[in-house]
C-alpha cells in the first residue's frame, strides 16, 4: 500500500491500522454500538499518541529529504501536544510492532529500543530507555515500571505497579516491588463470568460487612 | 500439624477462589482446581517465606513444587533442609 509518497514505508500503514482495530476493540465500551465506538476513538487520549507516533515512523521513512525533514518537524510539534494533552510520551526511537494499545493517558513514558507485536499498556507505566527488547502480546497493568538493560519475553504480564528490573521469560508475570517473577504455569486466572460452573462471581464480602 | 496441612488451611482461609466450602486433598491439583491465581500464588509464596523461613527463588517458580499440596510440603522440607534422603 503506497502512502501517497513514493517509498514511504507501507507497514506502517499496516501497524495502524493494527493499532486502531485493537484500540477500538479495547478502548471503547463494548455495550456501546459500533459507530458511536468510531466516533469516540479518535478522542481518546491513548490512541491519539500512539497514532503520532505512527506518523513519525512514517515520516522518518520518507525519502525525499527536504518532505521528509518537514514532516518530522510537524511530528515533533504533534508529539509535543500531544504529550502535554495526554501525559504519554512513546519515545520515537522506539520501534514498536503493529497492534499497540495504550489504554488511558497520564504518566505513561515508553522508551525501549524494540517492543513487539500486540502490547498493551496501562495509565502509569514506564518503561525506560535502558530497556533492550520487549517481546510480542506483553501486558503492562496500571503503575507498572520496567528499568534496566533488560528483556521481556513473549506473553508476559506485569501486575499493577509492579517494579521490574530484571529479564522476564516467555509466558511469565511479573507481580510486586522488587517484582517476583511467576510462570503462568504454576497458576491459573480467575475464568471468565459465564464460564464459573455456578461458583459466586466475585470474591464474597469479608465477614462482618454488610452489602 | 503437617506442612501440608498448614498450607492447605492458608489456601481456603486466604485465597480459595471465594468458595469457603472448599476441601483440598494433599494430591488435589492445585491450579486445575482454580484456587491459585497469580496473586494467590505470590500470596503463598509470601506465606510460606515468612512462616518457614525459607527463600523462594525465581528458579523455584516451578509445577513440580506448587502443584500439589504434597509437593509443597515436600518442596518446603527440602528448603528447610528438613527432607528425609
Amino acid at each position: 500500500v503506497s502512502v501517497g509518497i513514493p517509498g514511504s514505508s507501507p507497514s506502517v500503514l499496516a501497524a495502524l491500522r493494527r493499532d486502531l482495530a485493537r484500540s477500538l476493540e479495547l478502548n471503547t465500551d463494548a455495550d456501546e454500538p459500533r459507530w458511536l465506538r468510531a466516533v469516540r476513538l479518535p478522542f481518546h487520549f491513548g490512541t491519539q499518541a500512539v497514532v503520532v507516533h505512527r506518523l513519525g515512523e512514517w515520516a522518518e521513512a520518507v525519502p525525499i529529504p527536504g518532505l521528509r525533514h518537514a514532516l518530522l518537524v510537524a511530528y515533533g510539534v504533534a508529539k509535543y501536544v500531544v504529550q502535554i494533552v495526554t501525559g504519554v510520551c512513546l519515545a520515537h526511537r522506539t520501534r514498536i510492532g503493529p497492534g499497540l494499545v495504550v489504554h488511558t493517558g497520564s504518566g505513561v513514558f515508553i522508551g525501549p529500543r524494540r517492543m513487539g507485536r500486540d502490547c498493551y499498556v496501562q495509565h502509569g507505566v514506564v518503561i525506560s530507555y535502558a530497556v533492550e527488547e520487549i517481546g510480542d502480546n506483553v501486558y503492562f497493568g496500571p503503575g507498572a515500571k520496567v528499568h534496566g538493560h533488560i528483556r521481556i519475553g513473549n506473553n508476559v504480564h506485569v501486575g499493577a505497579n509492579a517494579v521490574l528490573a530484571r529479564s522476564v521469560p516467555d509466558n511469565c508475570t511479573a507481580l510486586g516491588n522488587p517484582a517476583r517473577i511467576i510462570p503462568k504455569s504454576i497458576y491459573r486466572e480467575p475464568l471468565p463470568v459465564g464460564e464459573l460452573d455456578g461458583r459466586p462471581a466475585a470474591d464474597p464480602l469479608p465477614r462482618g460487612v454488610e452489602a | 500439624m503437617q506442612i501440608s496441612t498448614q498450607v492447605g488451611a492458608f489456601i481456603r482461609e486466604t485465597l480459595g477462589g471465594g468458595r469457603p466450602d472448599l476441601t483440598l486433598e494433599p494430591g488435589d491439583p492445585l491450579v486445575e482446581l482454580g484456587v491459585l491465581d497469580s496473586m494467590g500464588i505470590l500470596e503463598l509464596v509470601t506465606f510460606l517465606e515468612t512462616r518457614y523461613g525459607i527463600r523462594i527463588d525465581d528458579h523455584d517458580m516451578i509445577p513440580e513444587h506448587f502443584g500439589t499440596l504434597e509437593r509443597i510440603e515436600r518442596f518446603v522440607l527440602k528448603k528447610t533442609g528438613a527432607a528425609t534422603p
